[in-house]
């Protein structure tokens, strides 16, 4: 039996070692495993890069699901950079001041978003992927405010909010972030119907922002699953009014288009199949023309 | 605690080195209590089912040997099998039951309040239910004397390594197991620990990477057509096996780190040349138990002909219905039998040499059919299995558009399905090796160099690909039996 102990446990250094050289060798290359998050590190690619576009369209996945990278070619001047909710307001108004400076030409900005994912904070499970890996970089944190960088270190520790060898480990490798985000439950699920702080505190900077680079900004909603009769948006309009975004979307909650549950694959994205045949339509019916313009 | 799981390294890390260490006097009870603590990791109420189960038969078994009466011997046999399919029915089969019968009262307007029991199946019941009965049987015939000590027997029914999914081990080869004196046997337990490496292959990689593809098309069928269907067929084909030998693999080689073995439950059955064949090969200890108790008992094939059919298709419409309450597996256990009668029927006996091509094809027919019935047993009703055999081929008269549509629907990139491959062949070519040879012993003898580089080698590739492809942790598909 001790011979075999021993061969047991000089198998698992050997693995051991053969997985830390491999992971060591990852990171320290930068390189990126598997697609995680890969609407977002799109995004930042194209805000980082200079482009002729005199307007840009943000938001969530619907946005994206409407929007994607592929229909680009499609329009000349509207530039394609949707995302995902998680990345929240902040991440969304960190992409905008990296778009704005490499392309001062910008004149308009689209938040092309679903009421609900305004709602969200920054207590969803993966949250830590989508908005902390990606956008908790030094050169990033100049944008955010100190309490949303306290935010983040209370819930998650420094290390994993700023050692990049970390976040690198974690990105690339699911199952060790499956084991941390386990931690990280959706106990404390956002309430849909009012608009988080996150959401108030940056769509207050993004507004500020364009303001100040002389950018109209117009905060659109996304396509609903079901009627009218399914949503409850007082709560919302008395937050537009209370906190001043009234310039930006006075119509924002009047012109939601509604399209049936059986279209939606889990209640918020379109069926593939809906989206390839009436995207056109949709879009035409949201923004009055298409391409948008 | 599923096999594949950190809690479970633990566990068997300190039953193993407490197992050892013991004298041989005290092994029992310390299995015993190992096989039980396991259990209720998984599920506590379920503890007063086995404890029940255990009692029963063993105060029959004990009754039937003392008596000399044929009767009274009788009557213990039939109300243990009355008791232990009693309660495996009343967990699994009530509600299916039930709701039949209101469906069929319905077609005559009788409406009746409908009452549903909401019961979580006690984990392994099909299995140890399954396990007393063949003791009892078997000391009925005057196979196997009855076990006096219940402690031991009671390990022989919980055994940890099997109670959750089998194998379903005969008292005859496991119970002398757990009386004799074991002594730690290098090659055994490094043995075990290389099976237990492929079924964690098996399982935690290739059955788990495919769920992802399989669970999204079977959940909502009517969103896809044509190429997506027959992959995700084909993948299911591949998953369920994956799952299913690999977790047997791991129970095997868990065992044999103890000292004892178990029944091989699987034996490459994608490479059968008949359907006959395939269930020489497919879940052994399941189909020869059902040879055992059922098949035989009704007469097997020493009654006529079609006699001989009749009782083959009973006992593959039973076996559907021991993997589940639905009318779906019923149907995939018919297909199974249908597909053997008429095997029995069309084909002559043909010479045991084929030659190469004709065996290949004789292989892929019968993994196609299999394939085809793994659609009933995997939807989750007769219509969704129905919708999917009708659509397989639409558009399969483009054949290029067909296939790209088909990967496109299911998303699946090309570099994952390029892995995905390259890992099923590994698979494939183990099994088809390890049909004439154990490729395991064989690696063994390789020098040393060699085999750890091997053995190193797939660990990691293992680790790698559960880093990148990790899902969480799925329950084994046998599991909600």
């Amino acid at each position: 039996m001790k011979k075999f102990m021993i061969k047991l446990l000089l198998a698992v250094l050997l693995v051991l070692t053969g997985q830390g050289i491999f992971w060591f060798c990852i990171i320290e290359q930068n390189i990126q495993i598997g697609n995680l998050a890969e609407e977002v590190y799109g995004a930042i690619e194209i805000a980082e890069t200079k482009n002729t576009y005199a307007e840009v369209i943000i938001g969530d996945s619907v946005c994206r699901q409407l929007f994607l990278p592929e229909y680009q070619e499609e329009n000349e001047d509207v530039c394609y950079m949707g995302t995902n909710q998680l990345i929240t307001a902040c991440g969304n108004y960190i992409l905008l001041e990296k778009y704005i400076a490499n392309n001062p030409q910008t004149k308009k900005v689209y938040y092309f978003i679903r009421p609900q994912s305004l709602a969200k904070d920054m207590d969803e499970r993966l949250f830590y992927p989508y908005f902390v890996i990606p956008f908790c970089q030094q050169e990033n944190m100049k944008y955010m405010e100190e309490e949303t960088k306290d935010l983040l270190v209370e819930k998650f520790g420094y290390t994993f909010v700023y050692n990049r060898y970390v976040k690198q480990l974690l990105l690339s490798n699911k199952a060790l972030l499956n084991i941390y985000l386990k931690q990280y439950s959706n106990e404390n699920e956002s309430e849909d119907k009012s608009m988080s702080e996150v959401s108030i505190v940056y769509l207050k900077k993004i507004v500020s922002l364009c303001n100040e680079n002389d950018i109209e900004l117009v905060v659109v909603a996304t396509p609903l699953a079901g009627d009218e009769n399914n949503y409850d948006w007082n709560i919302f309009r008395k937050e537009i009014e209370k906190y001043g975004f009234e310039n930006i979307m006075a119509d924002y909650l009047n012109h939601i288009i509604y399209i049936p549950n059986e279209y939606f694959t889990d209640g918020v994205h379109l069926q593939s199949d809906y989206v390839k045949e009436n995207r056109e339509k949709i879009i035409k019916e949201i923004f009055g023309t298409f391409p948008i313009q | 605690m599923l096999f594949n799981s950190v809690p479970f390294i633990g566990f068997m890390t300190i039953v193993f080195i407490v197992y050892w260490i013991l004298p041989h006097k005290y092994r029992w009870f310390m299995l015993l209590l190992s096989n039980y603590i396991f259990y209720i990791c998984w599920d506590v109420r379920g503890i007063w089912i086995i404890g029940f189960l255990t009692i029963t038969s063993y105060a029959t078994a004990v009754m039937i040997e003392k008596s000399g009466n044929r009767f009274w011997r009788k009557v213990f046999l039939v109300s243990t099998v009355v008791v232990d399919v009693g309660i495996l029915f009343f967990f699994k089969y009530f509600n299916f039951l039930y709701n039949n019968i209101l469906s069929f009262l319905k077609i005559f307007s009788v409406s009746v309040q409908p009452v549903t029991w909401n019961f979580l199946l006690p984990l392994g019941i099909s299995f140890y239910t399954f396990q007393t009965i063949s003791y009892v049987a078997d000391v009925y015939a005057g196979k196997i004397g009855a076990e006096h000590h219940l402690g031991r027997y009671a390990v022989y029914v919980s055994f940890f390594p099997t109670v959750g999914s089998g194998p379903i081990e005969r008292a005859a080869d496991l119970l002398p197991q757990i009386k004799e004196k074991h002594v730690f046997s290098y090659e055994k337990a490094t043995y075990g620990l290389k099976l237990l490496t492929w079924g964690v292959f098996k399982k935690s990689i290739i059955a788990d990477m495919l769920a992802e593809y399989v669970n999204k098309v079977f959940e909502n069928p009517g969103n896809y057509q044509g190429f997506a269907l027959a992959i995700v067929g084909i993948f299911f084909s591949i998953q369920i096996y994956c799952d299913f030998s690999g977790y047997s693999d791991m129970a095997v080689g868990i065992a044999k780190l103890l000292g004892f073995d178990l029944t091989n439950n699987f034996s490459s059955p994608y490479f059968s040349a008949s359907v006959k064949e395939f269930w020489r090969r497919w879940h052994i200890s399941l189909s020869t138990w059902f040879r055992d108790y059922l098949y035989i008992p009704l007469g097997g094939n020493r009654v006529g002909k079609i006699r001989k059919q009749i009782n083959l298709l009973v006992t593959f419409l039973i076996s559907g219905l021991w993997h589940g309450a639905n009318w779906t597996f019923v149907v995939w256990g018919g297909m199974h039998g249908i597909a053997q009668i008429v095997e029995n029927a069309v084909l002559r006996k043909q010479k045991r040499d084929y030659t190469r091509w004709h065996k290949l094809c004789r292989v892929l027919i019968v993994f196609t059919f299999c394939t085809f019935a793994w659609i009933f047993f995997r939807a989750r009703n007769v219509s969704d299995a129905f919708y999917i055999l009708i659509h397989v081929f639409d558009g399969i008269t483009e054949p290029l558009v067909y296939l790209r549509q088909g990967f496109r629907d299911i998303g699946i990139g090309k570099r994952n399905f390029a892995l995905y491959l390259a890992l099923i062949l590994i698979l494939f070519v183990f099994d088809w090796k390890n049909q004439k040879t154990d490729v395991i012993k064989k690696i063994s003898q390789f020098p040393a160099i060699i085999r750890w580089s091997v053995y190193i080698g797939f660990i990691e590739l293992i680790v790698l690909c559960y880093s990148f492809l990790a899902v969480d942790a799925g329950s084994f598909i046998y599991f909600q039996f």
